[in-house]
């Protein structure tokens, strides 16, 4: 084949031409994927910027009343409102799925093998390759979205497999749980919050022990950054 | 099942190149580099937009050097991108300059001892006058490229995905946006020039 390529000039010219077009594609596909990054660090970054004006009227309120215990308290509110952030309550809580730990020792299917190997591409491939999806199809699909920071696309599986009213009744309460994650990272935190409470209000709900742990206070924070 | 945020630079090189964690890596690059060369490039005079699309072609420029094995990791992560980015913006304010601005030009400090870096601000403008002609072709003809190239999706796959009637369709429409990229490239005075010096070597 070398010696081939060496003798046709022609032909080595046109291999040439079609490895730059190759290149030119995957220098795309990584350009897009940075894009899409960077845009997501600026929506975070708006967000968090919005916590100092509201600090700098906590502050000059607190030195009117000049009282050093308010003023304490003041600080302490501070920066627990500006460390929390729909960024940072997601990093706390954030864990993902253990498939094995409902699968036991049963027979593993293409798209559980690719998921216990975080192949988060491949998982999302035989989702969509598939014409009858199950719950859990859907669910592993969703978490391998969530895995490549992909939100909103988390979220549209998330809410298909909630609203499809099958008779496949899994996955539904894990769905809510992880929805409720996603939507905090899609800057949709009025309506992370409103799962979370939907959750806190059942406590026959898979989640309710994790769920009902999480601070009230951080809750209404992210409530409050996210008006 | 692992959370984790925050990869080693030996793990984050790994990521990168084997593609499946592209997405956090690319977030903890911005994470963890993103401020430094924001401040270099304000310093010299950059505005914040400046230094996000600096920043932004920086870490595609990286990416394209590790997943093609150009990167040599004895430099670190943080002094490569640094690098690359100075460079980017000194021939960014060169570049205005001839367009009639008046920065001032900051050739002293200029890096020039990575080969790497150097290869990097070369190829820059083919580089974005191939992107262009790609643009080009159109969407659909992008990310079918994309999927099979990049993404390495079958045909099979890359028919769910884009919603076409058969594999044959895909194959026909994949082979016909591929051969109009190449054909424009065909007519672009700097990437004749590449082909016809990795021809001649």
């Amino acid at each position: 084949m070398e010696s081939a390529l060496q003798k046709d000039i022609d032909l080595n010219r046109e291999l040439q031409y079609l490895n730059l077009a190759i290149d030119t594609v995957r220098l795309d596909a990584i350009s897009q994927k940075v894009a899409s990054i960077r845009q997501s660090q600026e929506k975070e970054q708006k967000v968090e910027t919005a916590a100092p004006a509201i600090l700098r009227n906590m502050y000059k309120i607190s030195l009117r009343v000049a009282a050093i215990i308010v003023l304490f308290f003041c600080v302490a509110s501070v920066y627990k409102y500006s460390s929390v952030s729909n960024q940072s309550f997601y990093n706390k809580q954030f864990s993902g799925y253990e498939l094995s730990n409902s699968r036991g020792n049963e027979i593993h299917t293409a798209q559980e093998d690719a998921y216990q190997n975080n192949k988060w591409n491949e998982v999302i491939a035989i989702y969509n390759a598939e014409a009858n999806k199950s719950n859990q199809q859907s669910f592993l699909a969703a978490m391998a979205e969530m895995q490549l920071y992909r939100f909103q696309n988390a979220i549209t599986l998330f809410e298909n497999l909630l609203n499809s009213k099958s008779v496949d009744t899994t996955y539904l309460e894990e769905s809510e749980y992880y929805l409720s994650l996603a939507y905090l990272m899609n800057h949709e935190g009025n309506k992370a919050i409103q799962m979370i409470h939907k959750i806190q209000s059942n406590p026959n709900h898979t989640y309710y022990p994790i769920v009902s742990k999480f601070s009230s206070i951080d809750l209404k924070i992210i409530e409050l950054k996210n008006k | 099942m692992n959370k984790k945020i925050g990869f080693s630079d030996s793990e984050l090189v790994k990521a990168i190149r084997e593609k499946e964690m592209l997405e956090p890596a690319i977030l903890q690059l911005y994470r963890d580099h993103a401020e430094i060369t924001r401040s270099f490039i304000k310093g010299k005079g950059g505005t914040d937009q400046d230094a996000d699309d600096i920043f932004q072609e920086t870490v595609v420029s990286f990416i394209d050097s590790v997943q093609k094995s150009k990167f040599r990791q004895d430099s670190g992560i943080r002094t490569f991108l640094i690098s690359i980015s100075k460079n980017l913006w000194y021939n960014e304010i060169r570049r205005r300059q001839r367009a009639g601005n008046r920065e001032r030009l900051f050739e002293a400090d200029r890096d020039q001892e990575d080969s790497g870096v150097q290869e990097i601000i070369q190829d820059r403008e083919l580089k974005k006058q191939l992107n262009q002609l790609l643009q080009d072709l159109g969407d659909s003809c992008r990310k079918i490229l994309e999927l099979f190239y990049y993404e390495n999706l079958s045909m099979k796959e890359i028919v769910l995905h884009l919603h076409y009637e058969n594999e044959q369709v895909v194959r026909n429409k994949k082979y016909k946006c591929l051969q109009q990229l190449t054909d424009k490239m065909k007519l672009n005075t700097l990437a004749a020039r590449q082909i016809n010096e990795l021809i001649n070597k």
